[in-house]
C-alpha cells in the first residue's frame, strides 16, 4: 500500500514539473517563477492562518536555514527551463544523475552537520546503469 | 546546456531537502514550506524586475491562453511534501527513493508522448536500466546497512538520496 503511495509521490512530482512547465510556456521564465511561489505563500499564509499554527521555533537552527527559499528559486529556475526544450523524462533522468552526485559528497564528506556516510565503491554498478540509461535516451536518432 | 541545468536542477534538489528538512524540525513541517516559498517570493521578485531591466525576456502584448493546471504547480508542491511526510516513514528509505523515481519516470514518460504525440521507445527502454541501476545500488545500500547493524554501529539509514 504504502509502496504505491511512494510510486504516487513520484508522480505528483512529474505534474507539478509539467503544471510548471505549462505555466512557463504562457508567462514566460521570469513571471512564472513569482507566479509559483506567490501562490504558494498565500495558500499557506492562509492554511496556517486557518490552524492558527506557531511560528516560535522549536529549538534552535541555523539562521542560514531561512533562506532555503533562494536555491528553490535557482530549482524552479532549471525546472521549467529544462522541461519545457528538453522535455520530462531527460529532464528527470538528469536530475537523477545531479541528485546521487550532490547526495553523495554530502553523504560522505557529512555536509550540512549530517552523519558521516562514506561512498561505497560497489555502486558503480549501479552508476553505470544509470549513465546507460541516458546515453539510450540522449541516443542520435532520426526524427520521429 | 539544457542538459547541465537539469544535472544541476539535480544537486538543488538535495541541497533545497537538507535545508528544508533541518528548517521543519525547527519550525514546523509546514511553517518551514512557507518560509521556503516566501523567500521563494522574496527572492524571485528582484530576479522578474532584472528580466524586466535588462529586457532579458521579450513578454507578448496578449498572453496566448493558459490552461487550468498550469497554475498548480505551488499545490503540488505542497502535497507533495505533505505526502512524503506521511509516507516516507513507513517504507525503508533506500527503496523508496526507487518507488519515488518510478512514479516519477513512468508520468514523464506518458506525458511525453501525449505532448509529443508518439511513444519514444528509446526513453523507455532507457528509464528501464535507470531503475534498474537505483535498484541494484539499493540493494547494496540496504546489505551495508544490514552490516552496519551487524558490527554494531549505528546505520544511519535516513539517507538524503534520490527522491
Amino acid at each position: 500500500m504504502y509502496q504505491a503511495s511512494a510510486m504516487a509521490i513520484g508522480t505528483l512530482i512529474t505534474l507539478m514539473l509539467f503544471a510548471n512547465g505549462a505555466l512557463q510556456t504562457a508567462f514566460g521564465t521570469s513571471r512564472s517563477l513569482v507566479i509559483i511561489h506567490a501562490t504558494g505563500t498565500v495558500v499557506l499564509m492562509a492554511f496556517l492562518l486557518a490552524q492558527r499554527a506557531s511560528f516560535k521555533a522549536r529549538e534552535h537552527i541555523n539562521p542560514f536555514l531561512y533562506s532555503a527559499g533562494a536555491p528553490g528559486v535557482l530549482l524552479v529556475f532549471f525546472n521549467v527551463t529544462t522541461v519545457t526544450s528538453i522535455g520530462l523524462t531527460m529532464s528527470i533522468a538528469l536530475g537523477l544523475v545531479g541528485q546521487i552526485v550532490a547526495s553523495s559528497v554530502v553523504d560522505h564528506y557529512g555536509l550540512f552537520a549530517l552523519e558521516k556516510r562514506r561512498a561505497n565503491i560497489k555502486k558503480v554498478a549501479g552508476f553505470a546503469l544509470i549513465m546507460a540509461g541516458i546515453a539510450v535516451m540522449a541516443w542520435p536518432r532520426a526524427e520521429s | 546546456m539544457m542538459y547541465l541545468f537539469a544535472v544541476l536542477a539535480g544537486c538543488l534538489v538535495v541541497l533545497s531537502m537538507v535545508m528544508n528538512s533541518q528548517l521543519s524540525r525547527g519550525v514546523g513541517v509546514f511553517q518551514g514550506v512557507f518560509i521556503n516559498f516566501a523567500g521563494g517570493l522574496l527572492t524571485s521578485l528582484p530576479v522578474y524586475f532584472l528580466y524586466l531591466y535588462f529586457g532579458w525576456e521579450a513578454f507578448a502584448e496578449t498572453s496566448p491562453s493558459t490552461p487550468w493546471y498550469a497554475f498548480l504547480g505551488a499545490f503540488l508542491a505542497i502535497a507533495i511534501v505533505a505526502s512524503c511526510n506521511v509516507v516516507i516513514p513507513k517504507i525503508p528509505v533506500v527503496f523508496s527513493a526507487v518507488l519515488i523515481f518510478l512514479g516519477q519516470i513512468v508520468t514523464g514518460l506518458i506525458l511525453d508522448a501525449v505532448m509529443a504525440g508518439s511513444f519514444d521507445p528509446y526513453k523507455a527502454i532507457g528509464a528501464l536500466l535507470i531503475t534498474a541501476g537505483l535498484f541494484v545500488n539499493a540493494k547494496i545500500d540496504a546489505e551495508s546497512d544490514r552490516a552496519d547493524a551487524a558490527v554494531g554501529t549505528k546505520p544511519e539509514a535516513v539517507g538524503i538520496g534520490p527522491g
